[in-house]
């Protein structure tokens, strides 16, 4: 499968970027990351996240999909956020994982437009609950089980 | 036992078409195999030497006569006739084709059952004590939290990519049935002084090639904290467990490097921002678990059974039986019956289709049609009445499973070896034949009593060795199959790894040695002192000294 990148395409402007949100809309304008960090890296100071706004974009780069720090960073990172606050995966993510993404507390994913469908397939393939994770009142509120 | 509503069949239903499309998608090559790997490691299936194989979970052990039955059926369809029962106490089937996994998973579906999270780098299947309900030396019982865990970490999306496997067990009793020392985390539950129950929790344990008996993390953890504070380990392992080397992965190794303390700095600092939140049970739901658990009321029993005196003192082999394979009951009136299916010639853990569903019909007719596999791969009957044990005996000899002896040294536990696993360095099927012939004579057996001899073919330690009071491990020196031998594990309370005893053997001489080991055991014990506790008392120098002067 193909690398998603929220890079800049070849004439040098934001490339397209297809995004989830909680209900999988497309949206092509998300603005490019104001924090962006990757798998491993540890929660940023307070400070730092204090001082974003409520539309600052942060954002999580997995270099490889099967990196399991990504998800819990994305869950200590939605702890410390509002609700509402955009929180992007990108880089190496599969559809397959839509679900883990959106439970742990991302809003939005970046994606390879071919592979849309998928995506939003994987978003309602299973959705029971064992886990109440998501301090997300949207989240919250889905059935338990 | 825990019985699936239909939420829950709701979710199997639609996780077995999740995973028919993973495989129509893997087949047409829009996923890589790097990437199905993973998904279809979270799906129990495994790329083995041979074939295919699928690891079916049974929660904790438990399962119905039906579900028994419907698991022979697939052996059957699928398989060649034979399911392996493991020491996580699911099982296994071993000839497997990609394509017919997901009619296979809609078959559980249809029992009740799946194989998620069975393997891969996520929460494995909890496992805890086979008499678990059925005995009265435990808190309480430790199902209601196997149960309340296996769903907490199902699908959990935040540890669906660990560095590596992960192991949880539980136990209540006060015998550790559940080798809980040996696992990634190990919950014991207690009672304080106070009378409160909570659980003592033990993190880091493992075996594989660093052996490590869990530490104690927290003496009493109130049970309403349970899953926030668990959350609080795994998150701690995930974020910080390495993922750069596949021999320090584990959480032993962290919590080794860390260090005990620093270690649960780390976990207190996690849990203090989600202990008594959302992330905890809610009553209502624990409550849905517990009940699911009640004790069922059982007939009252004849405790003078005519039928029971008759028997005894007349047929040895019964008698035996009754020794060894009967394990008590919280009601006197009743009986647990552990069977070994452990023989010459059969490679331990293996039951055949028509065995399982002959055990299926002996708990419906005799117990209360449930069935607990075990750590050490065999299998119970709980809630039996002991006036009917002689016709739980008869039906055992018709399909011959009567003779295998719960705990003697026939009873080993012993990994597939060489012969169907590519890692191994020597067989242990043929090896496991010989010890047994060497220990033919049953009143030898009853003599050397209770004692565990493990065998792994290689130092992933899949057959426990480092956990056995004697474990064999199997080495390759110079292209050669040796085996070294190893004294003084143990798995319950007082967990201990053995120790290696010295240079290795070959397989014609391992038996000897076995039986100089255990020869001197029975020159050396007190009165009615174990193998395990006279290795304690004796040293294990003293057992080498005589191994190595008599090789
Ligand atoms: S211990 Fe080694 S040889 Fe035995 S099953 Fe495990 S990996 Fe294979």
């Amino acid at each position: 499968m193909q690398r998603p990148d929220a890079q800049a395409d070849s004439d040098g402007k934001v490339a397209r970027i297809q995004v989830f949100a909680f209900a999988p809309a497309v949206m092509e304008d998300l603005p490019m990351p104001c924090l962006q960090l990757k798998t491993g890296d540890s929660m940023p100071e307070a400070n730092i996240l204090q001082s974003l706004s409520d539309s600052d974009v942060v954002a999580v780069y997995f270099e490889k999909f099967s990196d399991g720090r990504g998800f819990s960073l994305g869950r200590q990172l939605r702890g410390s956020l509002s609700c509402d606050h955009p929180l992007v995966a990108n880089g190496h993510i599969i559809p397959d994982q839509a679900d883990y993404l959106r439970r742990v507390g991302f809003s939005h994913v970046v994606i390879v437009p071919e592979t849309l469908s998928q995506w939003q397939k994987s978003l309602v393939a299973v959705t029971h609950r064992f886990q109440a994770l998501n301090t997300s009142p949207r989240t919250r509120s889905r059935p338990r089980r | 036992m825990y019985k699936y509503d239909t939420i829950d069949r709701d979710f199997l239903d639609r996780r077995s078409a999740q995973f028919r499309d993973q495989v129509a998608r893997r087949l047409s090559g829009e996923l890589s195999e790097d990437e199905f790997k993973p998904l279809r490691l979270q799906n129990g299936l495994y790329l083995q030497l041979h074939a295919y194989m699928l690891r079916v979970a049974i929660p904790y052990g438990v399962l119905s006569s039906r579900q028994l039955r419907g698991l022979a059926s697939i052996a059957r369809d699928f398989d060649r006739g034979f399911g392996h029962f493991t020491t996580r106490q699911n099982i296994q089937f071993n000839w497997i084709k990609l394509v017919e996994t997901p009619d296979i998973l809609d078959r559980l579906a249809e029992l009740d059952m799946h194989a998620i999270q069975t393997s891969g780098n996520c929460i494995r299947n909890v496992t805890s004590d086979p008499l678990a309900g059925a005995t009265d030396d435990e808190v309480e019982n430790p199902m209601v939290w196997c149960e309340v865990i296996r769903q907490w970490s199902t699908l959990h999306p935040e540890f669906a990519f660990l560095p590596r496997k992960f192991k949880i067990a539980v136990s209540a009793g006060a015998e550790d049935r559940a080798a809980t020392g040996f696992h990634d985390i190990g919950l014991r539950l207690v009672k304080a002084r106070s009378g409160e129950v909570g659980f003592r929790v033990l993190v880091g344990g493992g075996q594989g090639r660093t052996p490590r008996v869990a530490q104690q993390l927290t003496p009493f953890l109130p049970k309403k904290n349970l899953l926030s504070y668990l959350e609080a380990i795994l998150r701690v392992y995930n974020v910080a467990g390495r993922r750069d080397n596949i021999y320090k992965v584990r959480l032993k190794i962290l919590v080794e490097a860390m260090g005990i303390e620093a270690f649960s700095d780390a976990v207190n600092m996690e849990w203090v921002g989600i202990r008594d939140s959302v992330v905890e049970l809610p009553l209502e739901e624990f409550e849905r678990i517990q009940r699911h658990f009640a004790r069922d009321t059982l007939p009252p029993a004849d405790l003078t059974s005519e039928i029971l005196e008759a028997y005894c003192g007349k047929g040895h082999a019964f008698e035996r039986w009754m020794r060894h394979n009967v394990l008590p009951h919280y009601d006197p009136g009743y009986a647990n019956v552990c069977i070994s299916i452990k023989a010459l010639g059969r490679p331990p853990g293996d039951a055949s289709a028509s065995e399982m569903e002959r055990i299926a019909d002996l708990a419906d007719r005799y117990g209360m049609g449930e069935i607990r596999f075990t750590y050490s791969q065999n299998v119970v009957i709980p809630h039996v009445r002991r006036d009917q044990l002689i016709r739980v005996f008869e039906g055992l000899g018709d399909i011959g499973l009567n003779g295998g002896e719960n705990g003697l040294i026939g009873d080993m536990i012993v990994c597939p070896g060489l012969d169907y696993c590519n890692l191994a360095n020597a067989r242990s099927l043929p090896l496991a034949d010989r010890i047994f012939q060497h220990f033919a004579d049953a009143g030898l057996r009853d003599e050397i009593g209770k004692i565990r001899l493990n065998i792994s073919g290689c130092i992933n330690a899949c057959g426990h060795h480092h956990a056995a009071d004697i474990g064999i491990l199997g080495v390759n020196k110079k292209g050669v199959e040796n085996y070294q031998i190893s004294l003084g594990g143990r798995a319950g309370e007082d967990a201990a790894v053995g120790r290696i005893l010295g240079p290795s053997f070959d397989e014609h001489r391992v038996p000897d040695a076995v039986a100089a080991i255990v020869g001197l055991y029975l020159h050396r014990r007190k009165p009615d002192e174990t193998f395990g506790d006279a290795v304690v008392r004796l040293g294990v120098d003293v057992f080498k000294r005589e191994l190595y002067a008599a090789a």
